[in-house]
């Protein structure tokens, strides 16, 4: 570049890589930026035929979900029952009354403002995912009655991990409280209360609304000294 | 016209260009800010559950190794799932610990890439954990890898300062011996790409909310209230009872939101000010109501980014006018005036817009 040439500077243009390499970054960025804007597009039909491509690029290290920015608010409190069977000293299994572990983990997080506990996450993403689960589960029982089995059995076995983690969970949970000595098994019943709709928050006597079950797990053998 | 000189024209502009994008660092106080953010919330995110660490991540936890490992996409690795000894575990765990307060303190390209690598691992180790805020910090964590995130608020700051703009009369005469232009690049680039990131995020998250009734009719913050997970203080619930209170929360996050992407090359500062330290607040208020204290520094440290190093500058020498007002208003009369030297900077020649 001659300007600097004329003011006795060695700055005479850039190298052929520099130049190379700059239109590569600026390339990516581009790249980058398209991409990125795609990939969170709402659904539609030239999405859906450009993705392959655009996945490829952001999936796994830019892969991104921002739903989680603008949620649709619960409108209910949720909760995870935990119940437990024990056998007793002659043999006999007792079923011991369930109890929520929700509330209690909720409740742990608010005890330290500036450091709060992760553990709600255990049981909200547990929630989610057996809402989901129950959503399945009901839309194969509304089905013909022909290979029910063969899709309940299929639906168990896409959702093995999160059966298995919920085990795990509720395991410990039962552990904490009677030992681990004696327990057998143990089951989740995930419920739901709903909050006061906003149209009615202002009445002296709001309506009582009733707590709804969401789904109930089956008995799961019990796994001793979990996260010990 | 020959071909010739078109092709001289377009070599020089791009020269220009190259010089424009490897003269300057940009955004380097915001870089260093988001670095101390992201450190933050990462040693928060160890610390508070330090005590239930093996139950959360460890090789018996709640979510086996075997379930871990399942939900990996193709090409994700977690360092936790290459061996299911607890020693390894506990090793790894106070490492990354380690690392994070080193990452938060002194930063720099290595220290960035380590915390990078452990904290994805943990993040893919157990991933109910995450809630959002964390996806951001691992994709901004891979782009900070390749910025100068040390040259401010940390040790050694002045003189890394000092050795990234070499010393000259005339700014703009800057002979190519000393010139870095490689690394200058990748840290604007990097700048670039997490400024297109954040962009998207907002404009999405406030795209979202604009779409959804319960957002538009101003009962969101009414539900979210009551949620007893996310309700910290009985207050939150009090206040957002009120129906105009709700309804401007819910607005003034949209709106905020929304805005990002078209103020953060704004060439007004005031509206990019005012729209930084709107979103600040809002997450400030996130972390206190709600209780999510990782995702609102993650966040915060984010939005740090929006201003540029002239922003901070100008608000450091309003803080520090506004203080000195103060003193003289309300301080102790000495009689005599004192006088500092300034500390800040002088002033670069350079093109007030570097970048792309």
């Amino acid at each position: 570049m001659s300007i600097d040439r004329d003011l006795g500077l060695d700055f005479i243009g850039y190298p052929a890589w520099i130049r190379v390499f700059f239109c590569a970054i600026v390339s990516a960025l581009g790249l980058f930026g398209l991409c990125t804007v795609v990939f969170n597009l709402p659904e539609s039909t030239v999405k859906s035929r450009v993705s392959p491509v655009i996945n490829a690029v952001m999936e796994p290290w830019f892969d991104q979900d921002w739903h989680l920015f603008a949620p649709t608010p619960a409108t209910s409190n949720s909760q995870l029952m935990v119940s437990a069977q024990l056998r007793s000293s002659d043999g006999s299994i007792v079923e011991m009354p369930a109890f929520d572990v929700q509330e209690p983990l909720e409740d742990l997080a608010k005890t330290n403002h500036f450091l709060p506990t992760n553990l709600p996450m255990i049981t909200l993403a547990a929630r989610q995912q057996m809402s989901q689960y129950a959503r399945e589960l009901a839309d194969i029982m509304g089905g013909p009655p022909a290979g029910r089995d063969e899709m309940h059995a299929e639906l168990d076995h896409r959702y093995q991990d999160t059966l298995d983690q919920l085990r795990r969970f509720m395991s410990r949970c039962a552990q904490d409280r009677f030992g681990a000595a004696h327990i057998v098994a143990v089951r989740g019943t995930f419920t739901e209360t709903p909050v006061t709709p906003f149209s009615k928050r202002d009445e002296t006597n709001p309506p009582s609304l009733p707590t709804k079950t969401i789904v109930t797990t089956s008995w799961a053998p019990f796994v001793a000294d979990v996260g010990k | 016209m020959g071909l010739m000189p078109i092709l001289a024209a377009g070599s020089a502009r791009l020269d220009h260009w190259i010089f424009r994008a490897t003269t300057r660092h940009d955004r380097l106080i915001g870089v260093a800010i988001l670095r101390l953010f992201l450190g933050v919330a990462a040693v928060g995110f160890y610390v508070s559950d330090y005590g239930h660490r093996a139950y959360l991540w460890g090789p018996n936890g709640y979510v086996s190794m075997a379930g871990a490992s399942h939900q990996l996409k193709p090409g994700q690795f977690s360092l936790y799932l290459i061996s299911d000894s607890n020693a390894w575990f506990e090793l790894l765990y106070h490492s990354a610990l380690l690392v994070a307060v080193a990452f938060t303190l002194i930063g720099g390209r290595v220290l960035t890439l380590l915390h990078a690598v452990l904290l994805w691992s943990i993040y893919l180790r157990n991933q109910d954990m995450l809630r959002g805020g964390d996806n951001l910090a691992q994709i901004l964590l891979i782009f900070m890898v390749f910025t100068v995130n040390n040259a401010y608020l940390a040790p050694g700051a002045r003189r890394r300062r000092a050795t990234l703009v070499p010393r000259r009369r005339r700014a703009t005469l800057v002979p190519q011996s000393q010139l870095r232009p490689v690394g200058t690049l990748l840290h604007n680039a990097a700048v670039v790409a997490m400024l297109i990131q954040i962009g998207v995020l907002y404009f999405v998250a406030g795209y979202l909310k604009a779409t959804a009734e319960i957002w538009t009719n101003g009962t969101a913050m009414y539900y979210i209230s009551r949620i007893h997970m996310f309700s910290m203080f009985p207050g939150f619930p009090q206040a957002m009872n009120n129906a105009y209170l709700g309804w401007a929360v819910n607005y003034f996050t949209i709106i905020a939101e929304i805005a990002v992407p078209f103020v953060i090359w704004s060439r007004r500062a005031a509206i990019r000010k005012l729209v930084t330290v709107s979103l600040e607040g809002m997450h400030i208020g996130i972390m206190a109501l709600m209780g999510l204290v990782t995702f609102g520094l993650i966040m915060i440290g984010a939005d740090s980014l929006i201003l540029n190093d002239h922003d901070y500058r100008t608000i450091q020498a309003r803080i520090r006018s506004a203080n000195s007002t103060v003193r003289q208003l309300f301080g102790p009369a000495t009689g005599r005036l004192r006088v500092r030297p300034s500390t800040a900077e002088q002033p670069v020649l350079l093109p007030e817009r570097v970048g792309f």
